[in-house]
């Protein structure tokens, strides 16, 4: 935390609101981003951004400065998206297991045709850019958060292990199925043209 | 090297994880053509979600969340632990 964030800190902690405005200036783009890609839905995102500063400013007392101002804005953003889905109950069954190895344990031929060098494979392609959001929105929650903390707001796997607070191998290996899943729906786009 | 092994490491291969005899055992598997086709469109998958584009917070949300903060009032005060 850099020395004028940490002054912001402890101003706000005193109840100064500008200086708690200066906070949100500092951090709010890179929030709403990850509340965006994590919902996919921009109205939410807006509901959830609100939601994560006024729970930040309730609760900055008990910022004890132990980790970074961002990681702490972060867990509260995602806890209270996970919160939410939780209290939704709605369970989305996706296959994880991508049958990517056949018996022989050799990679199918079918998933090996080569897209990355195609004119298309690149985000200025409004279609690919809808098909990889809808495929990020697909993901299961443990798979998507890790997903968009690490690959699209790229932070560390540390950072994601703090805001998380799961262990470093379970983000690798969150964040790797969370590929492997967008690769093959990726894959299936290029199949179809 | 097992195709099996071979797409476990992926991941830890493009972001400079492995270590270095197994980073070369990795390299060497990229000359098998399915290898180096999965990799490519792998890596390049990253690499898309590296360039989603960042989006602007609206003016009117950002006011709108100030306010909220200046009319809630102060922080609350850290809870004492209760002691019997």
């Amino acid at each position: 935390m850099s020395a004028n964030e940490q002054i912001l800190v402890e101003k706000s902690q005193n109840g100064d609101t500008r200086a708690f405005e200066q906070l949100i200036k500092m951090h709010e783009q890179k929030i709403y981003n990850l509340l965006l890609n994590m919902t996919g839905n921009k109205a939410v995102s807006e509901d959830f951004l609100q939601e994560t500063f006024l729970n930040a400013w309730q609760k900055i007392k008990s910022f004890r400065g132990n980790s970074e101002f961002s990681t702490w804005l972060y867990r509260i953003a995602v806890n209270a998206v996970l919160m939410k889905r939780r209290k939704r109950k709605t369970v989305r069954t996706v296959s994880m297991d991508a049958p990517i190895i056949t018996e022989k344990g050799e990679i199918k031929r079918d998933f090996a045709d080569d897209w990355s060098k195609s004119p298309t494979a690149t985000s200025e392609n409004t279609e690919l850019k809808n098909k990889l959001n809808k495929a990020i929105e697909l993901l299961p929650e443990k798979y998507k958060t890790v997903l968009v903390l690490r690959d699209v707001e790229n932070m560390s796997n540390e950072e994601v292990q703090k805001i998380l607070k799961i262990s470093l191998p379970s983000v690798k290996s969150r964040l790797h199925r969370a590929r492997l899943f967008l690769r093959g729906k990726l894959s299936g786009y290029f199949r179809g043209h | 090297m097992e195709h099996k092994i071979f797409l476990q490491l992926l991941s830890d291969f493009i972001d400079d994880e492995l270590d270095f005899d197994l980073s070369d055992e990795f390299e060497r598997e990229l000359e098998d053509e399915f290898c180096c086709c999965f990799f490519n469109t792998f890596k390049k998958t990253v690499e898309l979600c590296h360039q989603i584009e960042m989006q602007e917070v609206p003016q009117s949300l950002h006011y709108k969340i100030i306010k909220t903060i200046e009319h809630t009032g102060s922080p609350k005060k850290k809870r004492k632990n209760k002691r019997k």
